[in-house]
């Protein structure tokens, strides 16, 4: 209850004051008479008479309370309204709830709750089903017909993912705006603790438990064979099962993936063991041995794969993460056109592969050797392929003016390494033409937590000599990662019409990069990671992940698939594609030449979903938006003060009159 | 304290008024009433067949001759009657505005008068607490009712007056020979029902007079009393007044006045209610007439 005239409350100042005047006039008035003889026998005459005391008693509470109402009124208190029984019931559809115990899984508990909660809400009563899977989505708004919500119930599922708990609350406060009286439950399998205005129902059962596959990981070992690592856990309680590795070797999409090693584990309860995962280690290494949590699964053999798939039999929990799919990170060697004014020739003109540049030697020691002679050309060479230079991943130009206008590469990323001038096409970079001697120091730039930044500087740490360079400002997308001579930016970074450059303000020659070999091997390997970023962003995937691939160049087009079904087709190499089933995504890439390249993307449920058994300190409270719990219109209850005045009033009146006080 | 209670006037008009009784009785011999017994009187009241013995000088020789048989004339009796009047002097009497003791000595004087007028003999009985209080002497003239009245005006109310243990305790109540007026306010918890009854077993007729006051009638006052009973503090009582109260008291009053006059009437006894503030001739000559107690 609040006040709108608080001051009103003053008036119970009237209370003691009428305390003091009944303790002051409660005395009797002496009267002689000549008898009471008739005064007494005309106390038989007062119909069930009330005792003075009594009526004294009556009158003061009812004086009392009318100065009270009266002060009240005054004041203007106001209330929260009643709440009705129309409910607003959010279902977890989060993955946890495809936890299966005893023939039936939380989500089908949940919506028999649902079920005994739309029977039990009463006729003309309205009831509200909001369904917060990965995306909160109201299913029943505010019906009253059982069958439509039984109905409705049927048809609904679980998803693979977490539980947009958060959007489904600001779908209920919507629905709530309608009804300020509507309650609000979150039928969940989690601890969530209790807020206002937000009723939590769990419906986990007592005895649950959850085996799952959390992570899976390969390593080549010096044998160059691959070992396989599992990670595997049981929630609830410690249980015997089945775990074994399947493999792909070969490209033939027909053949079936073949067993290569399984093994009966007993897992402890993960629970009980503070969190404690085993590692199932799948390993050709015999010598490999067991610990509390290492299990050691013999295999062949493998120099290669291309698939692996983990699985672990156990009928209890979840069945979506019982299996784990790894494939195989065989990265494509990019296609890189170099032009530069060091590469000799040959007699014929052609570029003399024998005697190689410092950078050439650096791109080959990275594996970046030349797919063809048409890789690598001279300034001559490059000059008559003009309007040629198209289909490469990466255009690097050492010490040559690179091409202008509409020859300048856009479809991959450009280095410009000591150019003769920046191209227009390149924003933001200017170069002076009037080169600086020196003796100088080239560090990197100050740290900065840049996607760029990083990359390009991942495990480098040292400082190279320059002797010769040209000062060069930039802006725009740009970044400065290294710099000699006081501030002066060498090695410079960014993005310029979408398309990924590096340019550099000194020759490799006039540096001691060629020295500092390691060094050297290491930039040109994080420039080449940082131009020509991994179509896939990882190898694994969780449920409601949104992924953004980064298209090669010459690709056209993207074919997403599920488990070999055509999902979205789309030219738009930007787009964004949100995961939301277990299983195999595919991207498959086309090239401009139609020929296609396919990414796996395999997808699985939360590890934070798989632990079904989130109790105590690790629950995690629903943050409810700010306007989630609307606050209802405050109901004013003068009139009804007023009203309860009149009748202490008119009481007083005729108690005072009638019972002759 | 000292009350005028004779007004010369008043009593001249009472000389012109006489007391009734209802009926006859045996009284005393000497005095102006008639009796039940026949007597010497010139007034002839019957005949009755002779018997040996009888005075031989009223046998009516007339009728012996129409019918030959003799009978012998009889005449009426004329009786002085031992009136006594009755005085609740208990503290309740002494209250009221105007007092009611003195509408009580009043009234009392006034009765005297009369029965001195008729030639009966009166006595004052002053009732106090358990015993009734006679003047020294029996008034049987006028001279001697002036001395009594004096003595009546200086009579001292107070106590409290048990009405049945007193007139039980009176020395010489009679026996049919006479009127006896209580004159109370009869607020009493006293059983003035077997005093009445006593008398009427004495076989006197009996008057009783109820003197109220005009604040015992009709209660002005309102609010919260403390009721001091003028008697006794035992009978004190608090209460709110009110309308409801006045009411109940008006009811109660009605309904003990009628338990009253239903009882005398039962026993052929006289009873009215007067107010203190009534002149004493409406009491006489208005309540007395038509109580057939005055013709």
């Amino acid at each position: 209850m609040s006040f709108l005239q608080p001051l009103g409350l003053l008036g119970l100042i009237g209370v003691p004051i009428i305390i003091i005047i009944y303790i002051i006039k409660s005395r009797f008035v002496q009267k002689p008479v000549a008898s009471t003889f008739i005064w007494k026998r005309s106390l038989k005459y007062v119909k069930r008479k009330i005792p003075l005391s009594i009526i004294l008693s009556l009158l003061l509470i009812l004086q009392i309370l009318t100065v009270v109402a009266a002060s009240l009124a005054i004041a203007r208190p106001t209330i929260k309204p009643f709440k009705s029984n129309e409910e607003i019931l959010i279902l977890d559809a989060s993955a946890s709830m495809q936890s299966s115990f005893e023939g039936k899984t939380r989500f089908e508990a949940a919506k028999e709750k649902i079920l005994e909660e739309a029977e039990g809400i009463g006729s003309n009563n309205r009831i509200s089903v909001i369904l917060a899977g990965t995306k909160a989505e109201t299913i029943i708004e505010r019906s009253e017909d059982k069958i439509n919500i039984r109905y409705e119930l049927e048809d609904i599922t679980c998803t693979d993912g977490d539980a947009d708990v958060e959007g489904a609350l600001e779908l209920a406060s919507k629905i709530q705006e309608l009804n300020a009286g509507a309650t609000i439950k979150l039928i969940t399998d989690k601890d969530y603790e209790n807020v206002e205005g937000l009723e939590v129902v769990n419906i986990a059962r007592t005895g649950e438990y959850n085996v799952s596959i959390l992570n899976v990981t390969d390593e080549q070992l010096l044998t160059g064979d691959y070992q396989f690592t599992a990670e595997v856990v049981s929630y609830g309680r410690g249980t015997e099962c089945a775990i074994g590795i399947y493999i792909d070797d070969d490209d033939n999409d027909e053949t079936p993936l073949v067993l290569l090693g399984s093994k009966n584990i007993i897992l402890p309860n993960t629970n009980m063991n503070e969190g404690g995962t085993v590692n199932v280690i799948f390993t050709p290494n015999r010598l490999l041995e067991e610990t509390e949590t290492q299990i050691v699964v013999p295999i062949d053999n493998i120099q290669s794969y291309k698939e692996v798939k983990v699985v672990i039999e156990d009928d209890g929990g979840i069945e979506t993460d019982n299996e784990y799919y790894l494939y195989s990170l065989e990265k494509t060697i990019p296609k890189i056109l170099f032009v530069s004014s060091k590469f000799k020739t040959t007699g014929d003109g052609a570029v003399d592969v024998n005697k190689p540049t410092s950078l050439y030697v650096a791109l080959s020691s990275n594996g970046y050797v030349p797919r063809s002679d048409d890789m690598f050309k001279s300034v001559e060479a490059a000059l008559q392929a003009k309007g040629e230079l198209k289909g490469y991943d990466l255009y690097i130009f050492e010490g040559v003016e690179p091409p202008e206008g509409e020859d300048f590469p856009t479809d991959g990323a450009v280095w410009l390494l000591n150019p003769s001038s920046i191209p227009s096409a390149v924003s933001g970079v200017a170069m002076e033409q009037e080169t600086v001697d020196g003796d100088f120091t080239m560090i990197l730039a100050s740290m900065s937590q840049t996607n760029t930044y990083q990359t390009i500087t991942k495990n480098l740490d040292c400082q190279v000599g320059v002797g010769r360079y040209k000062p060069m400002t930039h802006g725009g997308n740009f970044e400065k990662i290294f710099s000699c001579n006081g501030n002066e930016a060498c090695l410079i970074a960014g993005t310029s019409g979408g398309v990924r450059m590096v340019v550099t303000s000194f020759d490799f020659n006039y540096s001691s990069w060629p020295i500092k070999i390691t060094d050297y091997i290491l930039l040109i390997n994080n420039l080449v990671t940082y131009s020509i970023p991994d179509v896939l962003p990882s190898r694994d995937f969780e449920i409601g992940q949104i992924v953004q691939f980064n298209a090669p160049a010459g690709a056209n087009k993207l074919t997403f698939k599920y488990e070999g079904i055509i999902l979205d087709e789309t030219e738009d190499l930007d787009m964004k594609f949100i995961l939301d089933k277990v299983g195999v995504y595919e991207v498959e890439v086309t090239y401009s030449d139609e020929t296609k390249v396919s990414y796996m993307m395999p997808t699985h449920i939360p590890n934070s979903e798989s632990n079904i058994v989130i109790v105590g300190e690790n629950v995690v409270a629903a943050e409810i938006p700010a306007d989630s719990v609307v606050e209802a219109e405050p109901i004013e209850i003068f009139p009804y003060l007023i009203a309860l005045l009149i009748l202490l009033l008119v009481t007083e009146w005729g108690v005072y009159h009638r019972d002759g006080v | 304290m000292k009350r005028r209670i004779l007004d010369g006037e008043f009593l001249d008009r009472l000389d012109a008024a006489a007391l009734c009784l209802k009926s006859q009785m045996t009284g005393y011999f000497g005095g102006t009433r008639k009796a039940r017994t026949y007597g010497n009187t010139v007034e002839f009241a019957d005949f009755r067949e002779y018997f040996p013995g009888d005075d031989i000088r009223r046998i009516d020789w007339n009728v012996y001759a129409r019918f030959e048989k003799y009978f012998i004339k009889l005449f009426t009796d004329e009786r002085q009657m031992q009136n006594q009047i009755l005085i609740d002097c208990s503290m309740s009497m002494a209250c009221g505005e105007p007092e009611k003791a003195t509408a009580a000595l009043r009234i009392a004087a006034a009765f005297g008068y009369l029965s001195v007028c008729s030639m009966d003999r009166v006595s004052f009985k002053l009732l106090k607490e358990d015993r009734a209080e006679e003047l020294p002497f029996n008034v049987t003239s006028k001279d001697s009712f002036y001395r009594a009245a004096q003595i009546l005006e200086s009579t001292e109310f107070g106590g409290d007056t048990d009405l049945e243990k007193s007139v039980l305790n009176i020395g010489k109540p009679g026996y049919d020979d006479g009127l006896t007026i209580i004159i109370s306010d009869f607020f009493t918890e006293s059983n003035w029902k077997k005093m009445i009854d006593f008398l009427v077993y004495r076989r006197r007729e009996v008057v009783m007079i109820q003197v109220l006051s005009p604040d015992e009638l009709y209660p002005g006052f309102d609010g919260r009393i403390d009721m001091q009973d003028s008697e006794s503090a035992d009978r004190n009582m608090k209460m709110m007044v009110t309308k409801r109260s006045m009411q109940a008291y008006q009811q109660a009053l009605d309904d003990y006045e009628k338990e009253l006059i239903d009882f005398c009437a039962s026993r052929g006894v006289t009873f009215f209610t007067v107010s203190s503030d009534e002149p004493i001739e409406k009491v006489i000559f208005g309540k007395g007439y038509e109580a057939e107690v005055i013709k």
